[in-house]
């Protein structure tokens, strides 16, 4: 102990109250967001952080030493009267705080390039002074909490300096109070809130059974007052890391936008004069909106858990209430509305892709174990009905009992959620669940992520509950088991790489079965960089299938190049418009290569 | 409340066509049709019923202005129903002085006629498949759907002038400029050929746009040649995220036919294609097919419509 010295008790003194400060800060905001940050969240978020520590991905390792950094040098500055006592304990924290500062160190460089390139971004953005200079500010204040954290950690190994790494420990706790208790809140809570989670801003349902009056369904967001707690708290929470950013195929492929600029231009939106009243879409533009893929990469790579699709599709739900639609999503919403799809194709041509093929519909055979939902473009679009007629020879020589629904299938309605059309959305998926329901559906296969993420993650709230399996999945578990052969001389001499569908992997964690069934088919696969749940996007998603929006490039020819960079001479997909677009791209940029779907690569092999 | 039906449109075609469906309603009473001008009388209109002619605004640019004259004339005057002509402004005038009046009105009507009550009609719903009928207690305002009568011939009626008062509208035309040339109107083209990547290089291009001249039609093409190779300008693409188009002919040259394609193109009424792939799914759109090099295919079919006159 440094005895009595006057200087080193104050610093001891100030340690201590910067320490009460910042656990008063989370107290604080917990409360005012009634956000649970108990012991329970804790122990999960402990976990959640050493599952995620197992995948070695670099980005969420520097965090990782951020988080345990500052932890690590706040405890050593509260023992440090007594560590002469424990010189065990000493000696582990002096273990620890050398990989932590490596880390943290990278984080430094790191994240001092995020900041140039963000200031790029937000150039070609055309963002406000305002707002950059906000945004400069909090990443100064990020890139110098770092610095702080970084050096404090170095004087441990210099106890004569106790009183300057005392200083500078204290700087950081009044830093990490004032910015960083409300996103350490929101992470808390919400780290574990999935991907796939979109809030139901109403149900039809209530409407129909009266439980509530169509005047007080009220729809998307026209003032800031109107975000819930949790959705302000985690908008307030972006501390400009930038990881989303750098996720975001939309930024990359120069769309107007920045998930990290949106979110935060909301946020000083709010808190502005008056900022309660405002009107979000002051501040956001059409097209940076309908940029969105709904790919989900900025949610899942946040490491404060902010959940940029929330606010994305209240605003786009506002769009569309105010009827700021052109006609190529207005042509695909009335199409849903008198079709049943988004194409404008007649429902009783759905079935067609069977003809011939002895398939049921459920109407001739209900008994049947799974019904086969088709889903649109597998339905009506030539080249991916091939994928349909793929997966029925494979269920058909395992012997699996399936049945389609024909013409009695509708769309499952996602292309109007993502949109921002909730009612035409529930209108179509309580029509289906009735149809699924009258038949007794249980089981259910799907050849296309976005229908799959429905049946499985939304439907259940509008009293739809069926067993929904993925046709990777199934396909692995059919050659797992032995019911599907490829016999060794069948399997194709040809290098492949495999496009991870975002609802599939990154929304429903679906990555490792269609590796299996693509090992047992082909002779090599080669792995893109971002790939399983880190996939990028084909640019489809988020209904963008119907229509353009502003860009340098596109996003399917972006992830085509990534695809030839492999050396594969196929590119593997899982989702129907995954094959659209790669395949469309790589005719466009002469790759080439071939898109197919993996059941097709499976089905090829089979006699 | 009198048996008065006025017409009202700012495109002297149009407005004749409207007169022809006011005289409709009131069975022929040629009296009980008054033909509403704002601003200037125009030579074209044919008004046997005499025309009103309102003056206090300066211009019929604009729809609100149109909509808030025709609004204080009808305070005044009392008709039993407006008609105006559905055209894209006319909508918009339409809809704002029904919500003026608050009154009802009906859109895209035609077949158009009144039992004293009400105003009765009929319109096209669901792409035309079905045809509504619809009925609006009076007094009433409609669009007329244009082209659903003919034109009105007689000669024009004495004229009424009546002092409605200025009208402020935060429009101002700065200027009028003709849609620049090449822009083609795939929409109402009765004729469309279609351009695919069957087609080897942009100068090939000319013999479609003669054949297309030829045919009285336009010229199409799908995404590939304007958005990737940039062959013909946007505004020609054929599809889910280009135009849609029904015309009563529509010929693919070498156009594969994938479904992005066809979803622009799928209600025509009769289809045709070229292609060297008889496999190629665009055959299983079309009514006719000619399984061949569009190289050799287009100019014979040149020579056989040059031979026809
Ligand atoms: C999200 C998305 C949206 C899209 N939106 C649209 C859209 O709105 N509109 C659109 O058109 N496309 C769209 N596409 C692209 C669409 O999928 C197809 O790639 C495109 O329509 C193919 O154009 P094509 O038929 O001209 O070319 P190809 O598919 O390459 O077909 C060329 C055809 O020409 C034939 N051919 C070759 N040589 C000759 C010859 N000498 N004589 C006669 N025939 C010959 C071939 O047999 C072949 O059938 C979209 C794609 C995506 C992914
Ligand atoms: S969901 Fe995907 S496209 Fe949309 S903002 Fe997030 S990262 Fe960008
Ligand atoms: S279409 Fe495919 S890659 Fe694109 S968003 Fe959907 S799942 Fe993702």
């Amino acid at each position: 102990m440094a005895g009595l010295d006057p200087a080193y008790a104050a610093v001891y003194t100030f340690t201590v109250a910067s320490v009460v400060l910042v656990a008063y800060a989370v107290f604080r905001h917990s409360r005012l967001s009634s956000t649970s940050i108990g012991p329970g969240r804790l122990a999960g978020l402990a976990k959640d952080e050493a599952r995620r520590f197992t995948t070695g991905d670099p980005v969420f390792l520097m965090h990782l030493s951020i988080a345990l950094g500052v932890g690590l040098s706040i405890a050593n500055s509260l023992l440090d009267p007594v560590i002469e006592y424990a010189p065990l304990l000493r000696t582990l924290i002096l273990i620890f705080s050398v990989p932590l500062a490596v880390g943290l160190a990278a984080a430094f460089v790191w994240r001092v390039q995020v900041f140039i390139k963000s200031k790029r971004v937000e150039k070609e953005l055309r963002s406000s002074d305002s707002f950059t200079s906000a945004s400069t500010l909090l990443q100064g204040i990020l890139i110098l909490a770092i610095g702080l954290t970084t050096s404090e950690l170095v004087l441990l190994w210099l106890p004569s300096l106790v009183l300057v790494g005392g200083t500078v420990g204290v700087a950081r706790n009044l830093l990490v109070a004032a910015y960083y208790s409300r996103p350490s809140v929101n992470l808390i809570g919400y780290f574990d809130r999935p991907v796939s989670a979109l809030k139901t801003p109403f149900s039809l349902g209530d409407v129909m059974a009266g439980k509530i009056e169509p005047e007080q369904v009220h729809v998307g967001v026209g003032k800031i007052s109107e975000f819930d707690a949790s959705q302000k708290l985690s908008y307030d929470s972006c501390v400009e890391i930038g990881a989303c950013e750098a996720a975001c195929p939309a930024t990359a492929s120069g769309r107007p936008l920045s998930p990290r600029v949106l979110v935060r231009k909301v946020s000083l939106l709010s808190r502005t004069a008056g900022g309660e009243q405002a009107d979000p879409l002051t501040a956001v533009g059409e097209d940076e909106l309908w940029s969105c893929t709904s790919c989900g990469a900025c949610v899942a790579s946040c490491p404060v858990s902010v959940k940029h699709l929330d606010l994305i599709y209240d605003l786009r739900r506002s769009l569309v209430a105010r009827g700021k639609l052109d006609k190529e999503k207005s042509a695909m919403l009335e199409n849903l509305a008198q079709y049943q799809n988004p194409y404008g194709f007649k429902s009783s041509t759905r079935g067609n892709w069977a003809e011939g093929l002895g398939i049921d519909t459920l109407a001739k055979n209900p008994r049947a174990e799974y019904l086969y939902w088709v889903g649109c473009l597998s339905s009506f679009d030539q080249r991916a009905q091939r994928i349909a007629r793929a997966l029925s020879k494979i269920l058909k020589q395992a012997g699996v009992s399936f049945a389609i629904l024909g013409p009695e299938e509708m769309c499952i309605g996602d292309p109007a959620r993502r949109l921002g059309e909730e009612g035409r959305y529930q209108e179509l998926a309580y029509q289906n669940i009735e149809k699924l329901n009258s038949y007794g559906v249980k089981k259910i296969i799907a050849t296309c992520p976005h229908c799959y993420n429905a049946l499985r993650n939304e439907y259940p709230e509008f009293g739809g509950r069926y067993e929904v399996v993925y046709h990777t999945q199934l396909i692995s578990d059919l050659i797992r088991d032995g019911r599907v052969r490829v016999p060794a001389d069948r399997i194709r001499k040809i290098t492949v790489t495999l496009h991870d569908a975002c609802y599939a992997s990154r929304y429903n964690n679906i990555f490792d079965e269609p590796r299996r069934a693509l090992d047992a088919s082909v002779s090599e696969v080669r792995e893109m960089g971002r790939r399983k749940e880190k996939t990028f996007c084909c640019g489809a998603g988020g209904s963008n299938y119907w229509y353009k929006v502003p860009q340098q490039r596109s996003i399917a020819g972006i992830r085509t190049d990534e695809a030839a960079k492999t050396g594969a001479k196929e590119i593997a997909t899982e989702c129907p418009f995954c094959l659209s677009m790669l395949d469309d791209a790589t005719k466009v940029m002469n790759t080439g290569m071939e898109v197919k779907d993996v059941a097709e690569m499976v089905a090829e092999c089979l006699a | 409340m009198n048996h008065v039906v006025w017409a009202y449109s700012e495109n002297e075609g149009v407005s004749n066509e409207v007169a022809s469906a006011a005289t409709d309603i009131v069975k022929g009473s040629p009296g009980e049709v008054v033909v509403v001008e704002i601003a200037q009388p125009r030579a074209g209109i044919r008004a046997p019923g005499g025309r009103l002619l309102l003056k206090g605004p300066s211009s019929a640019d604009s729809p609100g202005v149109v909509a808030e004259a025709l609004y204080r004339a009808a305070k005044e005057l009392q008709p039993a129903a407006v008609l105006v002509g559905a055209t894209r402004n006319g909508r918009e005038t339409a809809s704002r002085l029904a919500a003026k009046l608050r009154v009802g009105c009906m859109s895209e009507i035609y077949n158009l006629s009144s039992d004293g009550q009400s105003l009765l009609g009929e319109r096209n719903v669901f792409a035309g498949k079905v045809v509504a009928k619809v009925t609006c207690a009076l007094p009433a305002v409609a669009t007329v759907k244009v082209g659903s009568y003919p034109r009105m011939e007689s000669a024009p009626g004495g004229t009424r002038e009546l002092d409605v008062g200025g009208v402020d509208s935060p429009i101002r035309v700065a200027s009028r400029e003709k849609k620049a040339v090449g822009a083609v109107d795939l929409k109402s083209a009765k004729v469309i050929v279609s351009a695919g990547r069957g087609v080897k290089k942009k100068e090939d291009l000319a013999m479609l746009e003669d054949l297309a001249r030829e045919m009285h039609g336009a010229l199409g093409c799908s995404r590939p040649l304007s958005s990737d190779l940039g062959w013909l300008p946007e505004e020609h693409h054929i599809g889910l995220t280009g135009v849609s188009v029904k015309p009563d002919l529509y010929l693919a040259v070498g156009i594969s036919g994938q479904l992005q394609h066809t979803a622009g193109m799928k209600d025509s009424k009769v289809v045709a294609s070229i292609n060297t792939d008889k496999d190629a799914p665009m055959f299983q759109a079309s009514d006719y097919g000619i399984v061949g090099d569009l190289y050799q295919v287009v100019p014979a079919l040149r020579r056989a419509l040059s031979a026809h006159g």
